[in-house]
């Protein structure tokens, strides 16, 4: 009797996990579903309760395929509050189930088009601490249009510090990751082109613990500098 | 004694299922309720499909904050089936029902359906002319309605 009702127990708890995976399993083609003459002149704040509320990874990302497609000039500040969503509320690995990645990266990608310095701190903030490495990669990314010294100095310091691990090895997923990371890095710091990151760059060719591809990539940022 | 517990955890189940999902149909006007019902619980075709014209002719005439809530609730709980399938007869007929409900939120304009709309693009369980219904009501919403 005691097995049987343990049983039902387990078999509960096998459905609601299956449900929620279920619900969070999204379709590629999610952000295609929206059509392409969708025009939204007002919603926003709707749209951004119903992001909120909604336990649904396919929904939220529809939605910010929505909101991109909005007209108000605080879509941004919209977009980029539910990038950075997931980053304060993720776990010390930056894991969190609540906000779909793919939601995400779509809002990153469109806030990063904007080259709006406001939202530089938040990119670096990105680069720090977020558990997803595309979102990392494409903050990454979005820091080669700013030049100003506050953006070079952080910049400078994630290189030499966060994302350098003296004993580096590729079958480590962390150190690996944060490679891939820096690798997106040193091509912004190319863009940037500030003759500052001249010594961080050099650590990198020097050491050699990255991997090939982020040393080539910081040979080809140091030819890129301003002198 | 596990028995008794399965009926107690049973029973709180019941309990916080009718208190979370309520009953909307002691507040409605006795005609909507009339309809609601039909389209809640008939499992005759025809009539869920007179139910839901008589519901649109309602609307048409007295913009009716009622007939909205009435099929958020039915969109919600009575027309939207996890397991979706064209070949099920039932579900493929309540398709229709649902597409025709969805042209009743298209008239009314009113941003409150966004959340019921969004809900059958995003699970794709109807079909996809009912789909391409729901994206025209989201671009008919006038957001000017909206409670900033």
């Amino acid at each position: 009797m005691k097995v049987k009702g343990v049983m039902s127990v387990v078999w509960v708890m096998v459905f609601a996990i299956s449900s929620i995976s279920f619900a969070n399993q999204i379709d590629p083609k999610a952000t295609k579903f929206v059509p392409d003459d969708l025009v939204l002149r007002g919603g926003l704040k709707t749209l951004h309760d119903q992001y909120y509320a909604s336990k649904s990874h396919q929904e939220q990302t529809i939605i910010v395929e929505m909101i991109t497609k909005n007209t108000e000039p605080l879509r941004f500040d919209v977009l980029m509050d539910i990038v950075m969503f997931d980053l304060r509320g993720a776990d010390r690995y930056g894991q969190s189930e609540f906000t779909s990645p793919v939601a995400r990266l779509t809002a990153l990608k469109e806030v990063a088009k904007t080259g709006n310095d406001k939202y530089a701190p938040a990119y670096l903030s990105i680069v720090k601490f977020d558990g997803s490495v595309q979102i990392r990669i494409e903050a990454s990314r979005a820091l080669g249009k700013f030049k100003n010294d506050d953006v070079v100095n952080m910049i400078i310091n994630l290189v030499r510090f966060d994302l350098n691990h003296p004993n580096f090895r590729e079958d480590n997923e962390k150190m690996f990751n944060d490679n891939r990371v820096l690798e997106a890095l040193v091509q912004s710091m190319g863009e940037i082109g500030n003759p500052r990151f001249f010594p961080a760059l050099l650590q990198i060719v020097s050491k050699r613990n990255h991997r090939e591809e982020t040393i080539q990539a910081a040979w080809r940022a140091m030819e890129k500098l301003e002198w | 004694m596990v028995n008794k517990a399965l009926l107690l955890g049973f029973l709180s189940v019941l309990i916080l299922t009718s208190a979370v999902y309520g009953d909307i149909t002691h507040q409605l006007p006795p005609e909507i309720r009339t309809l609601y019902r039909t389209l809640m619980q008939s499992e005759n075709h025809d009539a869920k499909r007179a139910a839901a014209a008589s519901l649109r002719e309602i609307y048409e005439e007295t913009r009716s904050e009622d007939v909205i809530d009435v099929i958020i609730d039915l969109m919600r709980f009575t027309y939207n089936h996890n397991n979706f399938s064209e070949q099920n007869q039932r579900m493929f007929y309540d398709d229709m029902i649902a597409m025709r409900l969805i042209e009743i939120l298209e008239i009314s304009k009113d941003p409150r359906v966004f959340p019921t709309l969004i809900r059958v693009v995003a699970r794709r369980n109807h079909t996809q002319r009912t789909i391409d219904a729901a994206w025209k009501a989201i671009k008919a919403i006038d957001w000017s309605k909206e409670n900033k």
